[in-house]
């Protein structure tokens, strides 16, 4: 019979494989790694499984990440290469993200810090203004989550424009390209926030170069990966006081290790990679959406081009 | 020419003179208490006058509230009979507004203020995360302001409803309205945002009944007025755990008094009342136009209802 093998953290797993039995209960799903005959095994359900278990399955047709990334699958290198690779690809999750890069523009153009600091003192300070023109968006990856993004923020009434690898045409949202479009974009954005794929191309693309092309005063929020941001660069450019403040939901090393001075640095808010936040559920439904068009040889959603890598 | 009286606690009478005078070059501009002869006022542009300045001023046509409430005009019981009312209402302002709410509601809905507390302590941790289609928001006050949050808090996925004295109709806002379906409103409302004007009927309407008609775990946001709420009605609703979070920008007193409970209370967030301020530009654009009508015969835009007071 063919078999889904499922990979992520334990109580997870459960979660997943109880909602996709409601909606299929004759499903056969194995937790790794108790994966029995390794050649019953059709579909893999992956959350970085370690390299070279992938390679193990003879009869693989499918390998879904159960994330909207596929960095983890792709590091590994005996990866089986012409096997269908597909990424989660969720309203929810475009929501919950959306929301959490909304909440984090607002806090740190509102300057929530400083209110609350004044809060702890019971000072309340002289009247003021914010301008809500002085927030311009740009967002750095516009697929299926950054164009999401980029749609809610607008219809907040903020100011949005986008840059990608590929042209993207969406309505009221200028879109820049390439390394020429990144620095035109910078120059006029005050508010970066980064959603892009996690890629050779895109390793370290927010450093202290592109820091000094944006406005003094600027603000950088990352719910892409870790590695797309130089963290000493951005530590360098809070102090020279070129970069306002950030709000930071991935960096290189998670759990972020005790000792990283971003933990007290108060200019900083952050999250612990939890910005797209999955509801079963509706994900299940996705999942057990593509298990149904692989074994029915329909075409698959959220299929990714292993060549550019997202 | 006739006069134009000017009053304000907190804003410069040398730049409104400047301001008006810009667009009206041969303007009477005349500050309190310094009225000249009191039949030469027709237009009055005012803030918390003390109450029985204008009842000298017979020729009085006009009074201009400098913000978006009206209640510290209603407070003098001795307003000229002749005088209209009329209030500023500011599409930049309803932004800003619209920001603060959304900071807030975001801030609740996606527990900003726990994962602070985690980030304070060090602690990478997960939670458990809400779903946003249920999670039911409600706006007390569907005018300028309201009706511009309800629409914003709608467009970013959340289930919205809205109450006001007289029923409205804006876009997927579920529509409550007057006393009778106050309670069925609270019923459905898991995060409450206040933006009513304060009339002698919305006055302390966030009081031990309407906080026990909200289900339990809910929020209230408010930045109406300070008077809309029962401050010891809240507290006691937050210490039962009834009312899981408060976020006020208003206070019955203002600055909040450094001895007020709210201060140092766990689930409250005390604002300053930041969350927006009329914007100097378009304000001035807006009293110019009104005094040119007044001064023309004719009645000026966004006038209130003397009875209803708003």
């Amino acid at each position: 019979m063919p078999t889904i093998v499922i990979k992520l953290g334990q109580e997870r797993a459960e979660g997943y494989i109880n909602e996709l039995h409601k909606l299929d209960p004759d499903l056969e799903i194995r937790e790794w790694p108790e994966v029995g005959d390794p050649a019953d095994v059709d579909i893999a359900m992956v959350w970085k499984m370690p390299h070279g278990e992938l390679a193990k399955f003879p009869n693989l047709k499918l390998i879904m990440s159960m994330a909207a990334g596929v960095d983890h699958v792709l590091s590994d290198p005996q990866m089986p290469r012409g096997i269908p690779l597909v990424r989660v690809t969720d309203a929810h999750m475009a929501r919950s993200m959306s929301h959490w890069a909304a909440m984090n523009i607002l806090r740190l153009h509102r300057e929530t810090a400083h209110y609350d600091a004044l809060r702890q003192r019971r000072e309340w300070p002289p009247e003021r203004a914010f301008d809500a023109d002085a927030i311009q968006v740009g967002i750095l990856g516009l697929g299926y989550l950054g164009s999401h993004v980029a749609r809610m923020l607008q219809a907040m009434g903020l100011k949005v424009q986008g840059w990608s690898r590929t042209a993207k045409q969406l309505d009221g949202i200028p879109s820049f390209q390439g390394a020429d479009g990144l620095r035109e974009m910078a120059a006029s954005t005050n508010f970066l926030v980064c959603l892009l794929p996690n890629t050779p191309a895109t390793v370290g693309v927010m450093n202290a170069a592109l820091f000094a092309l944006m406005p003094r005063g600027s603000y950088i929020l990352n719910a892409g990966r870790g590695a797309q941001l130089v963290e000493a660069d951005l530590t360098a450019a809070l102090n020279a006081g070129q970069i306002a403040g950030a709000a930071l939901d991935v960096f290189t090393v998670e759990p972020l290790p005790e000792a990283h001075p971003f933990w007290d640095d108060t200019r900083i808010i952050m999250t612990p990679h939890h910005a797209a936040e999955v509801h079963v559920p509706a994900v299940a439904a996705t999942f057990l959406d593509n298990i149904q068009r692989c074994r029915d040889g329909r075409p698959l959603q959220g299929l990714v081009n292993l060549e550019a890598g997202y | 020419m006739p006069a134009v009286l000017f009053h304000s606690l907190n804003e410069s009478p040398v730049e409104w003179g400047a301001a008006l005078k810009e667009r009206i070059p041969d303007l009477d501009f005349r500050v309190w208490p310094d009225v000249g002869d009191p039949k030469d006022i027709e237009f009055a542009l005012l803030w918390a006058l003390p109450p029985g300045s204008l009842v000298s001023m017979s020729n009085l046509r006009c009074i201009c509230s400098l913000g978006q409430g009206v209640d510290h005009v209603f407070l003098d019981p001795d307003l000229p009979p002749g005088a209209k009312i009329m209030r500023l209402v500011d599409p930049w302002m309803a932004r800003a507004m619209s920001e603060w709410m959304l900071l807030n509601i975001l801030r609740f809905h996606r527990q900003g203020l726990e994962y602070q507390e985690l980030e304070r302590q060090r602690l990478w941790k997960v939670l458990p995360a809400p779903e946003t289609s249920e999670r039911r928001v409600g706006v007390l006050g569907l005018g300028a302001l309201g009706g511009d949050t309800a629409s914003k808090v709608a467009a970013l996925g959340f289930d919205v409803a809205g109450w006001s004295r007289t029923r409205k109709l804006i876009g997927s806002v579920e529509s409550f309205h007057g006393e009778d379906q106050l309670e069925a409103f609270l019923n459905r409302t898991d995060i409450l945002c206040c933006l009513l004007p304060l009339t002698p009927d919305t006055a302390g309407i966030i009081h031990v009944d309407t906080l026990a008609a909200l289900p339990k775990g809910a929020f209230v946001i408010n930045a109406g007025r300070g008077q809309h709420v029962v401050d010891e009605d809240l507290l006691a609703a937050l210490d039962s755990g009834h009312i899981a979070g408060a976020a006020l920008d208003v206070f019955h007193q203002e600055p909040l008094p450094p001895e007020h409970p709210f201060w140092a209370h766990p689930k409250v967030q005390v604002w300053p009342h930041v969350s927006a301020q009329s914007n100097a530009d378009s304000a001035a654009a807006q009293v110019t136009d009104a005094i040119v009508k007044v001064f023309a015969g004719l009645d000026p835009n966004n006038l209130v209802d003397r009875e209803r007071q708003y």
